[in-house]
């Protein structure tokens, strides 16, 4: 992952620095979901099963946040509260990745990239918060085990709900790049934010 | 829905197979283009959709072979928004019918939200709800733009250069605000070539490409996709790099190569001739030392110091030692010029006054002194400009005789023996007077270049005092001095002329000495042998070699100059400055050795000496102590 150190003339501030670990930071967690579900899926072609998989995609735990779900509303959106989403997503998915039947390696550093990533955010929250009353209580976390949310109707409960995991966890990740991508070149003074 | 028997599974199974897991291409454009399995459809199905920013989207439906449905209108689009689990199918909120295009704009857009398709017609519905997705996922940037490429460099041979290629993002792409974050793929071919190559995606806005090569045109493009997302947007329009033969690179190597094997052959020419030539190089770059080099005497002699051999030879054993008969030793050095002094005034001027000889034109005989009255530089009017050294002398107001006689003092040995030599010359030119004789009408003032004397005192009436005590040093290396007297007497035969410019303080008589036979042998014939004066001697001019011993004063003295070794030689007072050479003007006919008289300050004159009986007529060279014995007062 490319990091977008800034490359104006101007010393890079705590803030910024601290965004563009996290940012690097998600950006790598965002990749290895990609491979874990391309990895997934590829091992299930085999199965001779076509996959439906918007289908199981159709919900994850995650859609209970609130959250921006375009641009406009991104852009809309303070730096806090796009850091206080992007917070409680990758602090769901602490919880949840236990469930990535990954059977790798990454299973575990996905953990603990996540706590990292947590602690980071965390960080800057704490250095962006200008006043406010800290985390919006509008949305309700749901820690509850991820597979609560589907019901297995297919042959195999597994297979959908390890899909269903990949297929998330991807999503979401991607969902707290944009988030903190956006936040970053917000504050970044070089006008365009080229990783 | 539950499941609670293994048949009822099968049932659902089929159930779900056909509603939810459609083999319909439908949701192949779902998948990667390149993993398309195609299928025809038949039915009225969705062909694409697409999203160029992540903030709009499109889909584009076909009738399949349901022409009948192909009419606008006749198939309707609907879609379902699972942003809620409540949530309803709703229709295409644009449609664009010319080519099937339904059309989401930013408010009907979300991403991270599933999104189904559907089709319907009056009386059917085409349920291709697997064409679900979710925008992220069916991005497709725009191409990049603004392609262009700079030379990098040039490889040493010219023959191949790299170059950066870079451009902009697409304008669609939010790449400022960080909505969306893409990744490049450059491709590039040689024109007329099938096969594309690709360099390594990566999300910077400009890449290098190597190795190309000259005088090829290239065609390169490039497209992009999301970072982490598979599907790639169109191609950009292709840009062509062509460099040719121009560039000084491929011009300038086989000129270099000329230019290096043109100075490596010139390089071994020159070395070829220096090696061919290379005595002559060696004779132009370290010409050999001149030598002593008497014609007819062995030089080994001469560097040896073998004083005996040598005055045996050139006495010639008595007589005339030093012909032309003399074994030539320098044959290997053609370019040795001996000094050759006409033979016929050698034989002929023995005692005569004769001033076509050398002996006189040298010595200047004294009862000449009459018709020197003159300062050297005054006689010079008259003479032919023939550009003699007349340096000494070219101002005959200026200099008078005392300063010419300094001057002359200071002629032997010196470099400035040009200017005696040459005023010699223009003595000898003349003939008749001796140019360089500085005489008054007193004491004479020979100086005598070939003869070294050292001034020992200036008067200040300007006269030069020679050391009477050069005398011993002086007769001590005889053979050295003699030598010299040799060179000098050889090398300028003109210097003759300068010995008319004698010191009155001279002590010593030399003999000059010309090896060749000929010339001025002091001794013989045409000198004047003066009374030699007594001892207390100004030192001026030159003094007979008194035949009786008058004072030993230099008993010591080997040399082979005739006056110091002999006691029977009278030598100038001890005391009195006197000079160290005297040179014998003339041998009578008795045989005795004249010398100058000495000037004003020496006392009266001693009576003459015998004069030297045993002197040959011709004596040819040095009076060796073994002549001196016969030299009997």
């Amino acid at each position: 992952s490319v990091m977008c150190v800034g490359v104006s003339s101007q010393p890079i501030t705590e803030n910024q620095r601290l965004f563009s670990i996290a940012v690097g930071r998600v950006q790598y967690l965002h990749l290895v979901a990609k491979k874990l579900f391309s990895e997934f899926e590829n091992s299930q072609l085999e199965d001779q099963h076509p996959l439906n998989k918007i289908f199981l995609q159709d919900f994850c735990h995650s859609d209970y946040f609130l959250s921006p779900i375009d641009k406009h509303e991104t852009q809309r959106s303070s730096v806090l509260k796009l850091l206080s989403i992007s917070y409680r997503l990758i602090e769901s998915w602490e919880f949840s990745s236990r469930f990535l039947v990954a059977g790798f390696a990454e299973r575990a550093q996905v953990t603990s990239k996540l706590s990292e990533l947590k602690t980071g955010l965390m960080k800057l929250i704490e250095a962006n918060q200008d006043g406010a009353g800290g985390f919006s209580e509008s949305s309700v976390i749901q820690l509850t085990p991820y597979g609560n949310y589907y019901q297995s109707v297919g042959v195999d409960e597994s297979f959908r709900r390890n899909y269903e995991l990949f297929a998330c966890f991807k999503k979401d990740m991607h969902k707290v790049e944009t988030y903190l991508t956006v936040a970053k070149c917000r504050l970044s003074p070089e006008a365009n934010c080229t990783l | 829905m539950a499941v609670s028997s293994p048949s009822s599974h099968l049932l659902i199974l089929l159930l779900i197979s056909c509603l939810d897991w459609p083999s319909t291409p439908a949701s192949a454009f779902l998948l990667d283009r390149d993993h398309m399995t195609t299928s025809a459809p038949n039915e009225p199905h969705f062909t694409d959709c697409v999203s160029r920013e992540q903030e709009t989207f499109r889909c584009w439906w076909s009738p399949g072979t349901f022409q009948n449905l192909s009419s606008p209108g006749a198939l309707r689009v609907f879609y379902l928004k699972k942003d809620s689990p409540t949530s309803e199918w709703k229709e295409c909120p644009h449609y664009n019918y010319s080519n099937r295009e339904c059309f989401f704009d930013v408010n009907h857009t979300s991403v991270w939200i599933a999104y189904c398709m559907q089709l319907r017609s009056q009386n059917a519905t085409f349920f291709n709800e697997d064409d679900c997705f979710t925008v992220e996922n069916i991005v497709r940037p725009d191409p990049p733009v603004s392609l262009n490429w700079t030379l990098l460099n040039l490889s040493p041979s010219g023959l191949s250069y790299d170059v950066m290629v870079n451009w902009e993002p697409p304008p669609s792409a939010d790449v400022a605000a960080g909505w969306m974050r893409i990744e490049y793929k450059i491709e590039y071919r040689e024109r007329n070539t099938t096969n594309w190559k690709s360099l390594a995606i990566q999300p910077h806005t400009q890449q290098a490409i190597y190795g190309l090569h000259i005088g090829k045109d290239y065609e390169v493009h490039i497209r992009c996709r999301m970072q982490a997302f598979n599907k790639f947007g169109e191609f950009s329009d292709s840009i062509f790099i062509h460099v040719n033969d121009i560039l000084s690179g491929e011009s300038m190597f086989p000129l270099t190569v000329v230019l290096v094997f043109g100075i490596v052959g010139i390089l071994i020419l020159i070395l070829l001739i220096v090696i061919s030539q290379q005595h002559r190089f060696v004779m132009i770059l370290l010409p050999p030392i001149p030598a002593p080099k008497i014609k007819g005497i062995d030089p080994e002699l001469l560097k040896k110091g073998k004083l005996d051999e040598l005055n045996m030879i050139l006495s010639g054993g008595g007589m005339g030692g030093l012909s032309t008969y003399a074994p030539d030793f320098y044959q290997d050095e053609p370019w040795v010029e001996f000094i050759e002094v006409d033979a016929e005034d050698a034989d002929a001027a023995e005692k005569e006054d004769n001033q076509g000889s050398d002996t006189q034109r040298l010595l200047g005989l004294p009862q000449h002194a009459s018709h020197h009255m003159n300062t050297g530089c005054s006689n010079a009017i008259g003479f032919p400009d023939d550009d003699s050294g007349r340096a000494s002398c070219y101002d005959p107001d200026v200099f008078d005789h005392d300063t010419l006689m300094m001057m002359a003092t200071l002629l032997p040995g010196q470099p400035e023996d040009g200017e005696a030599s040459l005023a010699v010359e223009e003595g000898f030119s003349t003939s008749d007077r001796n140019l360089v004789q500085t005489q008054t009408t007193g004491p004479q003032t020979w100086v005598n270049t070939d003869f070294y004397a050292q001034v020992s005192n200036v008067m200040p009436s300007g006269g030069v005092v020679l050391s009477p005590g050069q005398q011993l040093r002086i007769q001590e290396s005889a053979s050295a001095t003699e030598e010299e007297t040799q060179k000098k007497g050889k090398e300028s035969e003109d210097n003759e002329g300068t010995a008319k410019k004698k010191q009155k303080e001279l002590q010593f008589q030399l003999l000059v000495v010309d090896p060749e036979g000929s010339g001025y042998t002091a001794e013989s014939t045409t000198r004047q042998i003066s009374t030699p004066p007594c001892s207390p001697m100004s030192g001026e001019g030159y003094q007979t070699i008194p035949p009786q011993p008058v004072e030993t004063k230099v008993e010591e003295n080997q040399s082979s100059y005739i006056v110091p070794d002999s006691p029977q030689f009278q030598f100038s007072a001890p005391g009195a400055p006197v000079s160290d050479y005297t040179v014998v003007q003339e041998v009578d006919t008795q045989h005795s050795l004249l010398l100058n008289p000495p000037p004003r300050q020496s006392p009266p004159p001693c009576l003459p000496q015998h004069p030297l009986k045993a002197l040959p007529a011709m004596p040819v060279g040095y009076i060796t102590p073994d002549l001196l014995g016969n030299l009997s007062p």
